[in-house]
């Protein structure tokens, strides 16, 4: 703090309690005499500088009764203010911190499940191959059972003999039922050609159904 | 400036703009979420202390906005009122030097005048001496005046012929003076007896109180 006086004839306000003093823009102290004074030419007396003056009251603007206190409150205001902002700096470079932690451990998550991906990827291609080769073995088991019963069917309509000939390859290849005996007759062989017919019709359903 | 953004959960308020935010009495921001789990047990989920919040926005007082303010605007207000204030200091000092050296320069004034007022004293002491001294002359010449002069009314021709004969000599030196008294005693003796015995006894006294005077004339 400092004693409030006129700058130009060192007068104090304490010894003259009664004397009005001004604060000019130009940031000097001027009693109401010199005020006088130096308000016909509108100049500062001090530094020349244009004159605008405000009196030393309570009535001042709080901006201008800054000047006449302490300034190490402005000064502990900005401590404050600048270890708060800098304290909120310091968390927000914490939290993009653990940002980047948390985005390299779902990288390394990330990169983990892509190669669990690649190996059960694999397991379904082979899966898939393993199931084809099943279905290639299951077709080609279906396509000799046909082959079969389509020599059987021919031998009937050429010649009687083959028709023996090739009853005789059926036995041994595969057992039939009694009802499947063969007969000389040509109703017989009709009856026959019917059952074939049927045999196909139910070939075909059998191959539906395994695929 | 910093980003606004929670201290526990690191939300932006750039990010989420819905979102409120407060302004704890421990210097902490905390998002309206956070804050709501913590106002069950009342503490600040950082430091631990007594929670009491505030919203930030437009309705904030102006000791709490002030913190989301540039904080070199009150390094340069503390700036300028220290540059104000040292400035009032120099000039209270200056002003006090000045009265310092204006009271040396009147206090050897005063030096100056208390010399010259001891001078005067003294010329004005040696002019009442030198005035008692022309007083002290003074009477003793009208004391002879006045002594002569009874003596001539006594006696008439011898007096005014001694009379005569003194005024051509009292222009004369003081030894001259001294002449005159010699022939005063001459001149008695050839008058008579009588006369010669009352003579006699002025001129012892003349000759005292002459020679008195003579000798604090010459002093």
């Amino acid at each position: 703090m400092f004693r409030v006086h006129c700058n130009k004839c060192f007068r104090h306000r304490k010894t003259d309690p009664a004397v009005p003093f001004h604060l000019t823009q130009c940031r000097h102290v001027i009693c109401g005499p010199c005020l006088g004074q130096s308000s016909l030419e509108k100049n500062c007396p001090l530094c020349g500088q244009v004159l605008k003056a405000i009196q030393i009251n309570r009535d001042m603007p709080t901006s201008v009764a800054n000047y006449f206190a302490d300034p190490l409150r402005f000064q502990q205001i900005y401590r404050k203010i600048s270890k708060f902002q800098a304290d909120q700096r310091a968390s927000d470079n914490l939290g993009f911190y653990r940002q980047l932690q948390q985005l390299e451990q779902n990288k390394r998550q990330l990169e983990g499940f892509c190669k669990m991906e690649a190996q059960l990827n694999q397991k379904v291609v082979e899966e898939k191959k393993r199931i084809a080769e099943l279905r290639t073995y299951i077709a080609y088991h279906e396509n000799a059972q046909r082959m079969t019963r389509r020599r059987h069917s021919a031998g009937e309509r050429f010649h009687t003999p083959e028709f023996k000939e090739a009853w005789n390859t059926s036995i041994s290849t595969s057992d039939k039922s009694p009802s499947d005996m063969p007969s000389d007759s040509s109703r017989r062989s009709a009856d026959l050609d019917t059952q074939s017919t049927r045999r196909r019709s139910f070939g075909s359903d059998t191959k539906g159904f395994r695929l | 400036m910093f980003r606004i953004h929670c201290n526990k959960c690191f939300r932006r308020r750039n990010v989420e703009p819905t979102l409120i935010f407060h302004m704890t009495q421990c210097q902490h921001v905390l998002c309206a979420s956070c804050l709501s789990e913590s106002s069950t047990d009342k503490k600040c989920p950082l430091c631990k202390r007594d929670l009491r919040a505030i919203p930030i926005d437009k309705n904030l007082p102006p000791n709490v906005a002030q913190y989301f303010e540039d904080p070199l605007r009150f390094q340069q207000l503390y700036r300028k009122i220290s540059k104000f204030q040292a400035d009032q200091r120099a000039s209270d000092n200056l002003g006090f030097y000045r009265q310092m050296q204006e009271h040396e320069k009147n206090e050897s004034r005063l030096k100056g005048f208390c010399k010259m007022e001891a001078q005067f004293n003294q010329q004005i002491q040696k002019e009442k001496e030198r005035i008692a001294e022309l007083r002290a002359y003074i009477k003793y010449h009208e004391e002879e005046g006045l002594k002569e002069w009874p003596h001539a009314t006594g006696v008439e021709k011898p007096w005014s012929n001694q009379a005569r004969g003194l005024r051509p000599r009292t222009p004369s030196v003081t030894t001259s003076d001294n002449t005159q008294s010699d022939e005063h005693m001459t001149t008695f003796c050839l008058d008579s007896d009588i006369d010669c015995l009352e003579e006699d006894e002025p001129r012892r006294y003349v000759k005292k109180t002459f020679n008195g005077n003579i000798k604090d004339f010459h002093i």
